[in-house]
């Protein structure tokens, strides 16, 4: 837990709401909500965890843009130590992860939406495969230059995430074996994984303290 | 784990920073096992034991005892 006073917490709090209802704004200002309200439910899921990603690519951007902004977010800065030599680069790093991930899934539904033809749905689907393959080895880069703590947090997350969608794709492919529910598509369980991995990365990172 | 490392590591009159480079570690790492919310790897323990030149045992509290029958 961060040992910030209450009334920094509410504040930021407050800020987050702010920001919220700011984006919301202009997101229904042009036209992006209305378009999204149109959209099926599953490229509505997609769309909606893309937006979150890219969002959180441009708070990655934000904090690691200066050692003063960084210290402004982290936890635990008392003692007036100098940021570690590879934070804001790493930080820079996951933000352009992010962005890519942010970008795999909202490609998709859009070159659906505009009922492209095989040969460009075929160029699109190239050109996502292309950007797994960078987005997989800027990961492996991150690993590779990480600590033991960034490790263990990347880990857990792995190994929560694994146990979680197992789990939940079994009960939900036994209910749809049993006729209790619907079947739904291979990309609304990817989405529902991304999302699931995304909630649960962030959170281990917070309680092993990453954002120290 | 319970520990002693921010204890030890004010008596030596290091920063976290400091002591993370010394270790070859981030600073994170320091506060996340300053604060109980990860357990070192045991090469790290040892390091860390050897910078401040006591026993593990001297940095990292366990209350575990063996069971009394042990040898029953």
């Amino acid at each position: 837990m961060t040992d910030r006073p209450l009334h920094i917490r509410l504040f930021r709090m407050f800020v987050g709401a702010a920001v919220g209802l700011a984006l919301c704004s202009i997101g229904a200002a042009t036209g992006v909500l209305q378009w999204m309200a149109t959209l099926p439910g599953e490229d509505l899921a997609s769309v909606a965890v893309a937006l979150m990603m890219i969002f959180l690519a441009g708070f990655a951007a934000l904090v690691s843009s200066s050692q003063g902004t960084y210290k402004l977010i982290a936890e635990n800065y008392r003692e007036g130590d100098p940021i570690d030599s590879n934070t804001l680069p790493t930080m820079r790093v996951s933000g352009i992860i992010l962005l890519m991930s942010g970008v795999l899934l909202l490609v998709p539904p859009i070159a659906v939406g505009f009922g492209l033809g095989e040969s460009a749905s075929m160029a699109v689907a190239g050109a996502m495969l292309l950007l797994v393959a960078v987005q997989t080895w800027l990961n492996m880069r991150v690993l590779r230059t990480s600590d033991e703590l960034t490790r263990a947090a990347y880990t857990e997350s792995c190994v929560i995430s694994f146990w979680v969608t197992q789990l939940g794709l079994y009960a939900w492919a036994l209910l749809a074996k049993l006729g209790l529910v619907a079947t739904v598509s291979l990309w609304s369980l990817m989405i529902i994984a991304m999302g699931l991995y995304l909630a649960i990365s962030i959170g281990a990172a917070i309680r092993r303290g990453l954002f120290a | 784990m319970k520990n002693r490392l921010r204890v030890l590591r004010a008596e030596a009159g290091w920063s976290q920073g400091e002591l993370a480079r010394i270790l070859g570690v981030s600073r994170q790492t320091i506060n996340a096992v300053e604060t109980d919310k990860y357990d070192p790897s045991l090469p790290l323990a040892m390091r860390m034991a050897k910078v401040f030149g006591v026993a593990i045992d001297a940095i990292f509290l366990d209350e575990w005892t063996p069971a009394e029958n042990l040898n029953d």
